[in-house]
C-alpha cells in the first residue's frame, strides 16, 4: 500500500484483538497502551471502544516466542481516530511488533458512527403498550359513551317511534 | 421490485463489525447471497463484500461452515 499518495488527514479505526491469556485487571492498562500508541502519531481520537471478550469464528495461530499458540476467542476493541497517511505507516509498524496484540486491522472510514444494528433495531421497536390511569380513564369513557348511546335508542324503540328509527336507520 | 436494504436504512459505510447486519446476507454455508435475490444495490454489494472479508479476517464471522 502506498501511504504517499494522499497527505491531508483521514479518519481510520484500529480494530484489534488482545491476547486472552491477559488477566481481566490487565486488559483496561493494554488498551491504554494501544491508545497511547495512536496518540503518539495523531491527536485526534474520535470514538473508542473498549475490549470486550469474544468467541472467535475460528481458530487464530499466532506465533510467540518461536511456538504456534492457538486462540479460541479474544478482547475485541477498536478506535476510531484521525491521522494522515504517513503517520498511519509508523503506527503499522509500531502495532505489528506488539505481542499483546493478536490481530489487527486498520481501515479507512467516516467520521460519523457507522455501526447501524444499534440504529435499526431502535427504530424498529415502537413504544410498548403502557397501563396508565389515563389510559384506563379515555377506555372508560368511550364504553360510557356507547352505552349511553344505545339507551337512548332503547328509549325511542320503547317510546313507540319504531318507524321514525328505522328510517333513520336506513337513511 | 425489492428495496435495497442498505439504502432504505440510509447507511453509507457497512460496517465490519455490524455482524448481525452482514449475517443476514449470507447463506448457511457462510458465502455471500446474490444481490439479485436480497435486493441490495451494487454500490453497497460492493461495501458488504468489503465488510464481509474485514469481518472474516478479524475472525468476527467464518469463512466457512458446514
Amino acid at each position: 500500500m502506498d501511504h504517499n499518495e494522499h497527505t491531508e488527514p483521514r479518519v481510520y479505526e484500529l480494530g484489534y484483538h488482545l491476547v486472552p491469556s491477559l488477566s481481566a485487571k490487565q486488559i483496561p492498562v493494554t488498551a491504554k497502551a494501544v491508545r497511547a500508541k495512536i496518540e503518539q502519531v495523531s491527536g485526534k481520537i474520535i470514538a473508542e471502544g473498549l475490549p470486550v471478550f469474544i468467541d472467535l469464528a475460528y481458530q487464530i495461530v499466532k506465533t510467540i516466542d518461536h511456538k504456534n499458540k492457538r486462540f479460541d476467542n479474544a478482547y475485541f476493541g477498536f478506535i476510531k481516530f484521525e491521522g494522515t497517511p504517513s503517520e498511519i505507516a509508523k503506527l503499522e509498524a509500531e502495532l505489528k511488533g506488539d505481542e499483546n496484540i493478536l490481530r489487527y486491522i486498520l481501515v479507512k472510514t467516516l467520521r460519523e458512527d457507522t455501526f447501524i444494528s444499534k440504529k435499526i433495531s431502535s427504530s424498529k421497536t415502537k413504544e410498548p403498550l403502557t397501563f396508565n390511569e389515563e389510559n384506563l380513564v379515555k377506555e372508560t369513557e368511550t364504553i360510557d359513551g356507547k352505552k349511553g348511546r344505545i339507551e337512548e335508542r332503547r328509549e325511542e324503540v320503547e317510546g313507540g317511534d319504531l318507524d321514525k328509527v328505522i328510517e333513520d336507520l336506513v337513511v | 421490485m425489492k428495496q435495497c436494504y442498505f439504502s432504505e436504512n440510509n447507511v453509507k459505510l457497512i460496517d465490519y463489525k455490524d455482524t448481525d447486519i452482514i449475517k443476514k446476507f449470507l447463506n448457511p454455508h457462510s458465502r455471500m447471497i446474490a444481490g439479485e435475490h436480497t435486493g441490495v444495490c451494487s454500490k453497497h454489494q460492493r461495501q458488504l463484500a468489503n465488510a464481509v472479508k474485514r469481518a472474516r479476517f478479524m475472525a468476527l464471522l467464518p469463512f466457512v461452515s458446514k
